[in-house]
């Protein structure tokens, strides 16, 4: 038997043997989740994308736009320029 | 006059590629209404992507990332009545996109985020079966396939990009990575009571769960651990596997029945 | 109007920045719609609707089946709204009669189809094949349009009457794209109302436009104009009280708005049937 089949079956045995190996409910672990969490996560407010509204905003292709990006990458200044990979 | 089926396919080209479909005049189609629909199919799928590229989009900024949005919709058509699946290949996209050649970590950054997106959606998981495991003799075990949840995933990197990630999200207190050299990562999603979470692997454990989303046995995924890291502890990983909910099925070898 | 069971109310369109909102204060509404695609597969977007679902009847409204489409629905969507369905059991499924692919293309948007009796049969399919897979009838919602085949045979109003007779869904009347067209493509809507068979309308649409390069956008980011109040009242003195919902998807704004918007509806409602009960 090889090292790692003699290790899974320690592992795996241990693992079952200790009984620690009910997971919650897949259906429960949703179901249990409070509003206030949901608050503080953040995530009720990205429900969404699909709507049956037209757009409101135009979006116009400009023609001379030069790509300089101007976020998180930017303002790090050099730190975020790899270096040697 | 046109056929209804020819005119609604023209109607579909003339909205989405205006560059290579001018709707031909029997069509009908007024120019200030093909307008309104081509606007919609444009800022639309932008602001889908915006959606599902949140970090991305904090990278680069606002206004850079909806340019590099509009080129990804000039060239990626939509293929589903469902936004949700819409922007899969923006990481492959950004992998040949000159303007980012400076900032290579990008494209391995928006294959993170995707399957971020995606386990938000992803289906409740089913739990595995471990009666299986009676089935088979402990010394066989490592002929299993564990298939990994719908809303697990693992995506590996040569660029720190689950720290990255982490540093975008609102009081994570995790600081901006400080140099980008020499720190690959492996992230590892996955999602709890309906909230996405990414958080770095060790490389032995990364190795061993990129093997099971490759679909290897359990032994060639041990293997491959063992490697990277003898005193690798798979029990304890195990563990935690099916402690979490991380894993949806356990597949016995070909030409057993449990 | 056997095809939902919907009360007889007024309600608001659920959208993410209100979620929180409702299911804490739960406002006193008839019933609420959502997007059924935002809640497609799992997690916390479907286990916050079963939330919503305990407390207020359900719609779900579908964007994406394209049942005005020249192929077949996509299977994968029809199966994920049919687990949908399933799981939430709502008091009313609709989509949109429109058109959103071909063979080869999908634009994500209501694109009107050509109403022809070629078309008919062919969406007639469409549509018994989605209610049959959900197994219960659909309403289907008239659009608003910014462009026509130019070789009609017949008016959307009468197309929508033909698939009621035969594929039995009902008709979810949305009165501001009435409105909206009526402005942009010269609609005749009582032509189109008139046309439509009184049962089967289960559910009422009311919205703002904006404008835009002299057209009228269903923005859906505005309160109810007066000239589709105006409708509205007319629509419900001609054919009864319906469900009625108010939707808001753009620049949405605070909850009391909407539900006073909701409110409206409602009194509008009750002035001529005394007997609702709010």
């Amino acid at each position: 038997m090889t090292a790692s089949r003699a290790l899974i079956a320690s592992a795996l045995g241990a693992v079952v043997a200790m009984g620690a190996i009910a997971p919650a409910v897949a259906a429960e672990k949703e179901k249990c989740f409070g509003v206030a969490k949901a608050g503080k996560n953040d995530c009720a407010s990205v429900v969404g994308t699909h709507s049956c509204a037209g757009q409101a905003k135009v979006d116009n292709d400009p023609n001379d736009w030069k790509f300089v990006a101007k976020g998180s990458c930017d303002k790090m200044g050099g730190s975020l320029q790899p270096g040697k990979k | 006059m046109t056929s209804w089926t020819d005119w609604s396919s023209a109607l579909l080209e003339a909205i989405a590629d205006p560059e290579r479909h001018a709707p031909s005049a029997n069509l009908g189609l007024s120019a200030a209404g093909l307008a309104v629909y081509r606007n919609n199919y444009r800022v639309g799928l932008i602001d889908t992507l915006a959606y599902a590229y949140p970090v991305l989009g904090q990278l680069v900024g606002e206004e850079f990332f909806r340019a590099l949005a509009r080129e990804y919709v000039k060239h990626h058509a939509s293929h589903s009545g469902n936004l949700h699946r819409y922007g899969a290949a923006l990481g492959d996209f950004l992998d040949s996109f000159e303007h980012v050649r400076h900032l290579p970590y990008l494209a391995d950054v928006a294959r993170l985020e995707w399957r971020v997106h995606h386990s938000y959606y992803a289906a409740d998981s089913t739990t595995p079966d471990l009666a299986v495991l009676a089935t088979l003799e402990p010394e066989r075990w490592g002929e299993l396939r564990f298939e990994l949840a719908d809303d697990v995933a693992v995506v590996a990197s040569s660029w720190p990009i689950a720290t990255l990630w982490l540093a975008h999200q609102p009081d994570s207190g995790v600081p901006l990575p400080e140099r980008l050299g020499d720190s690959a990562e492996t992230a590892l999603v996955t999602r709890s009571a309906g909230t996405v979470s990414v958080e770095r692997l060790d490389s032995a454990p990364a190795a061993f769960l990129l093997a099971l989303q490759q679909g290897v046995t359990l032994e060639a995924a041990t293997d491959a651990a063992l490697r990277l890291g003898p005193s690798f502890d798979l029990q304890a990983l195990l563990g935690q596997l099916l402690q979490r909910n991380l894993l949806s099925s356990i597949t016995l070898p070909a030409g057993e029945l449990p | 109007m056997t095809q939902t069971r919907l009360p007889c109310r007024a309600g608001i369109g659920l959208r993410a920045p209100h979620y929180q909102q409702v299911l804490q204060q739960q406002p006193e509404l008839g019933w609420v719609e959502v997007h059924s695609e935002n809640f497609f597969d799992g997690g916390l977007p479907l286990a916050m609707l079963h939330r919503v679902a305990e407390r207020y009847p359900l719609s779900l409204h579908g964007v994406g089946l394209g049942l005005g489409s020249p192929q077949r629905p996509e299977a994968r969507h029809l199966a994920s709204l049919r687990r949908l369905v399933d799981a939430l059991d709502p008091a009313a499924v609709s989509e949109h009669l429109c058109l959103n692919h071909s063979a080869t293309r999908f634009v994500n948007d209501l694109l009107p189809l050509p109403y022809t009796r070629d078309a008919l049969e062919a969406v007639s399919a469409h549509v018994a094949e989605t209610q049959d897979a959900l197994r219960r009838p659909i309403l289907l919602e008239n659009l608003s349009s910014y462009v026509e085949y130019p070789g009609n045979e017949m008016h959307e109003g009468e197309f929508l009457a033909e698939l009621v007779k035969r594929t039995g869904c009902g008709i979810l009347l949305d009165l501001n794209n009435l409105y909206v067209n009526q402005v942009n493509l010269g609609t005749d809507v009582d032509a189109v109302i008139a046309a439509l068979p009184p049962d089967a309308i289960g559910e009422i649409h009311l919205a703002g436009y904006s404008e835009r390069d002299g057209l009228l956008v269903d923005t859906h980011s505005q309160p109810v104009y007066a000239a589709v109040w105006q409708l509205y009242r007319d629509t419900v003195a001609r054919l009864g009280p319906r469900p009625t919902l108010i939707e808001w998807d753009i620049d949405i704004p605070s909850l009391d708005v909407l539900c006073g918007e909701a409110a409206k509806a409602q009194a509008i409602l009750q002035e001529r049937h005394h007997d609702l009960v709010d």
